[in-house]
């Protein structure tokens, strides 16, 4: 599954986030997108998430531009598709966390008969078990964002969006989850593309992707 | 699907506030789907009962003649024999009054043969020659109970309206109920010889009335396909008649009175539409509530994959599920006012303004449809709107600022 990104522009209150911005992600490809803050970073990662639409510019997955895609079809996108690990993990607080990890598959109707193995599966390997009915508030800031990690992989996506993944974490757990990440979309065959400010981080990515006032430097 | 849908809306009605909010709404547009089915029914309950102390006061269908007296000769029984009619009364219907303790009242003097009025009637008379039956509300105006003297005063040889009254003591013989309240006060009950040699006219008499054969009664089914039966039935037999006879189904007395009754059902129906429209306001105001106070929840739902359209299956969902739940509430209120109407005094209505004393509701599946019904349609309506209306954020800007 590559992604074709070609000149894409997006505005917002007259200002230019990305000024024609072209890359191509190949299949199983792992990238870090660095840039200072406000570079336009996120804003590409978001757009190839289809969390939002190019102003100008065509995003290409499979022959189709995800700009021209209606409401219904980018949220089968993301549902189907990406996979989203943000910094601020965005559990909801009311939910335990199995059913948090569980949220997309409901969401999307899944019917995995192996879901809940999968998820029980990489809940060990992360360390997570005991934190699976407990309540986001109950855990650690490391244990949520693995609960997040979780969350973005149970459908398994093909491509895997991290937005700023370590940003909250101490340099030992943000190695370990840099390294998961690497290695769990590897597993999956997952495009993995990281966004971060990390200079350490950016340097364990073969491919890194710099961003300066919208623009790939 | 609907196992998610339902998940979603559990999750999104879940806390105390919520359920506050919910559980108000919920009896606030039950409440007002019960006033609307409450009042059809109370008008149903009345057209229906009016037309049972009708029909038990006359059967279905009456003859008059359009001279007065007439001979109920062997030409009826040969019709009502042809037309499978094996239960009819012949009546002499006079003028008369009931004096007691130096009070008097105007009455409809009844002249019955007691054995095939109760048949027609479904009224049980057994009476002595020498007493009368009264109505439970003369019974009471009079304080009268069985076995107290009344005098009656009759018209007496009256064909020239020439003799004086014929006044004589009767012994109450039996109290009876029509259900309709001029009709308790006003009709009595004696022997029909007795009144027709009163009236000096011989076996003539003024009125036959007849019941239905018992197959179209069971053919009807229920008692609007009854009146539409009856009506076909009237029809028949007046064609069988000569045209010196005029036939009337049980109704027509109050003919006008019922069809006032349909007509008022109809408006107020659509004028009490305004409570739900109200309640459904309040339907609105809390699916803006919690559109507002789970907006983050809605948000990474969006961000996880929820299309706009599931967005608005849920909420569609939400709407139908408090629809289905005040319907339900709806009925229990229906079936407590019922229960207040037939069991507490002073509910009961004042007969000599009303007809009945007593009202009930009825209500059949088209009334509850309809209502029903008509309240989804607003709750589509009005809901669909505002849903349209609801700003739409970007994702991203909205996650950022609910999980900030």
């Amino acid at each position: 599954m590559n992604l074709q990104v070609s000149a894409v522009r997006k505005t917002f209150n007259n200002v230019d986030a990305l000024r024609g911005v072209s890359l191509v992600l190949e299949e199983g490809g792992q990238y870090a997108i660095t840039g200072a803050s406000g570079s336009g970073k996120s804003t590409l990662m978001y757009l190839m998430g289809g969390l939002d639409r190019p102003s100008e510019g065509e995003i290409i997955l499979n022959g189709r531009n995800l700009a021209s895609m209606c409401d219904d079809e980018l949220a089968k996108y993301r549902n189907e598709y990406v996979g989203f690990v943000f910094q601020f993990h965005f559990l909801l607080p009311s939910m335990n966390c199995i059913n948090n990890i569980l949220l997309p598959s409901k969401i999307g109707g899944s019917k995995r008969k192996d879901l809940k193995k999968d998820i029980a599966r990489l809940a060990e390997e992360l360390g997570v078990t005991h934190c699976l009915k407990k309540y986001p508030y109950q855990l650690s800031g490391g244990e949520q964002q693995r609960i997040n990690i979780i969350r973005a992989l149970s459908l398994r996506p093909k491509l895997l969006l991290c937005d700023e993944p370590t940003g909250n974490l101490d340099s030992d757990n943000t190695n370990k989850v840099t390294e998961l990440l690497k290695r769990l979309a590897s597993e999956y065959n997952s495009t993995l593309v990281v966004v971060t400010h990390d200079h350490d981080v950016a340097q364990k990515f073969e491919n890194q992707i710099v961003i300066q006032d919208g623009l790939i430097k | 699907m609907l196992a998610v849908l339902k998940t979603i809306v559990g999750f999104l009605v879940h806390d105390r506030a919520s359920k506050k909010f919910a559980f108000g709404v919920l009896f606030g547009l039950g409440f007002s789907v019960s006033i609307i089915l409450a009042t059809i029914g109370i008008m149903d309950g009345f057209e229906s009962t009016l037309k049972a102390g009708l029909k038990r006061s006359m059967g279905d269908i009456s003859i008059h003649s359009r001279k007065g007296f007439f001979k109920p000769v062997d030409e009826f029984a040969s019709i009502f024999k042809s037309l499978r009619v094996t239960e009819y009364s012949s009546y002499v219907k006079s003028e008369g009054f009931v004096i007691h303790n130096e009070a008097s009242k105007a009455v409809q003097v009844n002249g019955i043969d007691f054995k095939s009025f109760s048949e027609v009637s479904g009224i049980s008379l057994k009476l002595e020659t020498n007493s009368v039956a009264i109505g439970s509300e003369l019974a009471e105006q009079f304080s009268l109970k069985v076995g107290d003297e009344v005098v009656l005063a009759l018209p007496n040889g009256n064909e020239e309206f020439s003799s004086l009254p014929l006044l004589t003591r009767r012994k109450v013989g039996q109290i009876i109920t029509h259900g309709i309240y001029l009709k308790d006060l006003r009709l009595i009950y004696i022997d029909k010889t007795t009144l027709q040699a009163s009236l000096n006219i011989g076996p003539r008499v003024n009125m036959i009335s007849l019941n239905l054969p018992l197959s179209y009664e069971k053919e009807a089914g229920s008692s609007k396909n009854y009146t539409d039966i009856v009506s076909g039935f009237k029809r028949v037999l007046q064609e069988e008649l000569d045209m010196e006879y005029l036939v009337r189904p049980f109704w027509r007395e109050y003919a006008g009175l019922i069809e006032a009754v349909r007509v008022e059902k109809v408006m107020i129906g659509i004028i009490l539409q305004i409570i739900v429209i109200i309640a459904i306001f309040n339907v609105l105001a809390f699916i803006i509530f919690i559109n507002e106070q789970r907006s983050r929840e809605i948000f990474l739902f969006k961000a996880l994959g929820m299309s706009q359209r599931n967005l608005m299956k849920v909420w569609l969902m939400l709407g139908i599920l408090l629809w289905m739940l005040s319907c339900g509430i709806a009925m229990s209120f229906v079936s407590m006012i019922n229960y207040a109407l037939l069991n507490f005094s002073f509910l009961k209505l004042p007969g000599e303004i009303y007809t009945l004393g007593q009202l009930h509701i009825e209500l059949d599946l088209l009334d509850y449809s309809i209502v029903f019904g008509g309240t989804l349609v607003w709750l589509l309506l009005v809901s669909g709107i505002a849903f349209i209306k609801m700003k739409r954020g970007s994702i991203i800007s909205g996650l950022r600022k609910e999980f900030a």
